[in-house]
């Protein structure tokens, strides 16, 4: 019942004037994490990233990065990904001591994150258990607002009989080739975070050019 | 905070070590200034500062894009003062200043900058003096950053584009050493400067050493601004010692000694004796897409279809001299020199072709060609001049040979771009290829028995120039010419009377407008009422004082020179013709960036106010000397 209640009010946030300032004027805290595997049953996040954004601006200082011990094997497919073994992490902080440098690191900053739900499944359950409390942060997903830009742009062709055939759905780093952003390392939380946050200032100027240019109406199409 | 890898902070130190003159701080600096900084996204055409608006608050620098500076003249109209591109910075002076921004910014693609806070780049300039003096630098330095930026990424170009490292100093070194010695006194050093229009003199002592130099810039710092008096030795205002450089280093060295230095001149020793002076501009001519490569790159080529490639080239070079502050007429030289370059290798190729010629020839040019004033590419305007034959059997020879070589050059050099002649001025029409003795009855008659239309045609073959091989061929004809040229009256009024055929359209700035119908509605004819008139009126003169040479601002020199011309009034020619050259030029490039075929059909409201006045001015003193001119020949009584 107290879920149904928040999320009622959350949203009625977004009807009062909380949210109806420029996105140029949010802070932002674009984040990535590394995962044993997408299970939320069974699997741990083994690093954690953080960057802030003063609207558009990516601060270039004012980064967070920490492993994870994960205190569990690691599966093999996934060694290969992060190039991290069981090894390199046995020496690294629990989650409970990363995450509280987390929390307060991105404070209240709406959180931006590409296909970010994924991650955001795994810290909500993982601030609930280790640190007992809720991840109530905005947060705006950068796939979802490419995703609904295009759509925009393709009812807009539609109109004049000229739908592409582009798939929707795209990774960051195919995001980061079309929007010819250099990428220098994949598969590094922080480097992902950082690609991220380049693909978030180019996303917020096609919103900008769609109309949508406050805050509010970002979380509406794109976030929660 | 342990695990918190710095690797974006870790990024923008590698990129700013890699870029000028942030290079010039220590790490701890840099890494200050990263931890600092934000990294912005201007999309194309998104403007970053505007002219009047409030000053920057951070430095900007460019990681990735460009962006064009610009002002706003009083009419609204936008002119364009710099480009700046990756790893060049902008908003320095508008944040140091703190006033209002005096220049417009804009992405000119989609562009990254870094910012770097305003407090953070005073401290890091107050810190550092070395940084501070270098990102104050004039922006004329630019090429030269950039160059060593280059150098310093390890920019791999295609092995004839490197010529930076592979090319010795002594292959710049483009004319004669000009020295004094120390107790000259300012004022010859300065007059010597100003005959020779050199920017810079060596002072040797009495082995040819070099003691000091003096650059145009001591004389206006040390001289004029400090009132000293211009009869002291040279000496005394001297830089002393001098930084040379060995003849047989690299161009490349002589780069870093002048970056490392922060001059402009470097005086090229031979064994410690001085044998000339280059300039930064040498090197920047080295840069890119350069007169010389292209030059070189003719000589390397052994087809004519390798040839035509490696010309696709030359149409980029004028646009880039432009840029580089050139004048038009230094352009005009150098895409003579390349053309007489492609015209020489064609002439082996020829030759190769159809065996060794029966006599010695010359090939020539004539006309914008001949007097090196040609932009872009126009058509050809060629002759071809061969030694009398012996005997019948011997010219039949020669003129089948002949005929056969000049049709070939004519279609080669079609290839390599340069269109045929429609009037038919060239050497493969039998008329223009002909014996020495044949050339000579055509200019005798020219000039002894002038007709008001062979007059018209004729002009172009008084500004003939040999390409070779046989040069003395083309020798002996010019100074026949000039000799009999001389005094002829009635030859010289009917030139003259070419030359004030087209008046200039002295009524546009009270928006008359000259072609009121057809295609070039509204423009007038920038070569044929402004340029050409110039052209016709200083080959009258130098033919009229036996003036021997082709080019036009040349001819002015010797007409100066030998007091035929008043030099005041030779200096007003020569800047009149170098204006209207750059408006020219200008235009015609303003077209071909728009791929359009170049013209001169100028829309005098396209222009700027400061731009017609100049204009204005230009064309009163075209019409000022037309009036001389009619006035000296007596034209009136011709008619």
């Amino acid at each position: 019942m107290a879920s149904v209640l928040e999320g009622l009010q959350r949203r009625l946030e977004l009807w009062n004037g909380k949210y109806h300032y420029p996105i140029t004027d949010a802070r932002f805290c674009v984040i990535d994490t590394e995962l044993t595997g997408l299970d939320r049953n069974q699997d741990a996040i083994i690093a954690l990233s953080a960057i802030r954004m003063s609207g558009a601006r990516i601060l270039i200082g004012e980064t967070f990065y920490s492993l994870v011990n994960p205190e569990r094997a690691l599966a093999r497919d996934n060694v290969l990904v992060h190039r991290l073994r069981g090894d390199d992490l046995a020496d690294q902080p629990t989650i409970q001591n990363a995450l509280e440098k987390f929390a307060e690191f991105i404070g209240d900053d709406v959180i931006v994150g590409h296909f970010v739900q994924i991650d955001l499944g795994f810290l909500k359950r993982d601030f609930q258990r280790h640190l007992g409390r809720a991840l109530n942060n905005r947060w705006v997903d950068t796939q979802r607002a490419h995703q609904w830009a295009f759509l925009q742009e393709q009812q807009f062709l539609g109109g004049y009989g000229m739908q592409s055939i582009e798939n929707t759905e795209a990774n960051l780093f195919e995001l980061a080739r079309r929007y010819n952003i250099r990428v220098h390392g994949a598969h590094h939380a922080l480097y992902d975070a950082f690609l991220a946050a380049q693909v978030w200032q180019r996303v917020i100027v096609t919103l900008r050019d769609l109309g949508v240019r406050r805050l509010r109406d970002a979380l509406r199409v794109a976030g929660g | 905070m342990q695990n918190q890898p710095a690797i974006l902070q870790d990024l923008t130190v590698d990129f700013l070590r890699q870029h000028y003159p942030f290079d010039l701080l220590a790490t701890p600096e840099l890494q200050t200034l990263a931890q600092s900084c934000s990294l912005e996204f201007f999309p194309k055409d998104t403007p970053i500062l505007a002219q009047g608006g409030n000053p920057a608050q951070s430095l900007f620098v460019i990681q990735k894009g460009s962006v064009r500076m610009s002002v706003l003249s009083e009419n609204d109209e936008e002119i364009i003062i710099d480009m700046r591109s990756e790893g060049e910075h902008f908003g320095l002076t508008s944040m140091m200043r703190g006033t209002v921004t005096q220049m417009n910014v804009a992405a000119v693609e989609d562009t990254i900058c870094y910012l770097f806070p305003k407090p953070l780049v005073a401290q890091m300039m107050r810190g550092n003096v070395e940084f501070a003096e270098a990102i104050l630098q004039a922006s004329a330095q630019r090429y030269l950053e950039k160059a060593l930026t280059e150098i310093r990424q390890g920019d791999v170009r295609p092995s004839g584009e490197r010529m930076l490292f592979t090319l010795p100093v002594r292959a710049l070194l483009n004319r004669e050493l000009v020295s004094c010695a120390g107790d000259c006194t300012i004022q010859q050093v300065a007059i010597k400067m100003r005959d020779l229009r050199i920017s810079s003199m060596v002072i040797v002592d009495a082995h040819g050493v070099g003691i000091g130099i003096v650059t145009d810039r001591d004389l206006r710092s040390r001289v004029i601004a400090e009132g000293m008096d211009a009869l002291t030795p040279v000496a005394a205002i001297m830089v002393s010692p001098v930084i040379s450089i060995d003849q047989d280093d690299l161009a490349f060295e002589a780069l870093l000694k002048m970056l490392n230095m922060g001059i402009h001149h470097l005086l090229v020793v031979e064994q410690g004796k001085a044998v000339g002076v280059i300039t930064s501009t040498d090197l920047m001519l080295l840069q890119g897409q350069s007169p010389l490569l292209v030059a070189k790159g003719v000589n390397q080529q052994n087809s004519v279809e390798d040839l035509s490639v490696s010309l696709q080239r030359a149409n980029q070079i004028i646009p880039l001299m432009f840029k580089e502050g050139a004048h038009p007429s230094s352009i005009g030289r150098v895409i003579a020199e390349i053309n007489d370059r492609v015209t020489q290798k064609l002439l082996t190729l020829a030759e190769r072709e159809f065996g060794a010629p029966p006599l010695p020839y010359c090939w020539i040019v004539l006309g914008s060609e001949g007097r090196k004033e040609q932009t872009f590419k126009t058509d050809q305007d060629n002759a071809l001049i061969y030694a009398d034959p012996a005997d019948d059997a011997q010219a039949q020879a020669a003129r089948e040979y002949f005929a056969r070589f000049a049709e070939w050059m004519g279609d080669a050099l079609e290839k390599c771009g340069y269109p045929r002649c429609p009037g038919d001025y060239m050497a493969r029409n039998p008329k223009w290829c002909q014996p020495a003795r044949v050339w000579h009855n055509y200019f005798i008659r020219w000039i002894s028995e002038p007709e008001p239309q062979q007059a018209l045609y004729t002009t172009i073959f008084f500004d003939l120039r040999a390409v070779g091989p046989a040069t003395e061929l083309a020798i002996a004809l010019q100074d026949d010419v000039f000799r009999r040229a001389k005094g002829q009256n009635i030859f010289l009024a009917h030139l003259a009377r070419v030359a004030i055929g087209h008046t200039p359209p002295l009524g546009f700035f009270r928006n008359f407008v000259i072609e009121k119908s057809g295609p070039h509605k509204h423009t007038f004819n920038l070569k044929e009422r402004g340029s050409g008139p110039i052209v016709d009126l200083v080959r009258v003169t130098a033919l009229e004082h036996g003036i021997r040479e082709t080019n036009t601002i040349e001819r002015l020199h010797a007409l100066a020179d030998t007091g035929a011309m008043p030099r005041e009034q030779a200096e007003e020619l020569e800047h009149t013709y170098e204006f209207l050259m750059l408006m020219r030029l200008r235009h015609q490039m303003d077209l071909v960036s728009r791929n359009d075929k170049p013209d001169n059909f100028l829309n005098p409201d396209k222009i700027t106010a400061m731009d017609r006045t100049t204009l204005r001015e230009a064309f009163q003193t075209v019409a000022r000397l037309q009036a001389d001119i009619s006035e000296r020949f007596m034209l009136s009584r011709l008619a």
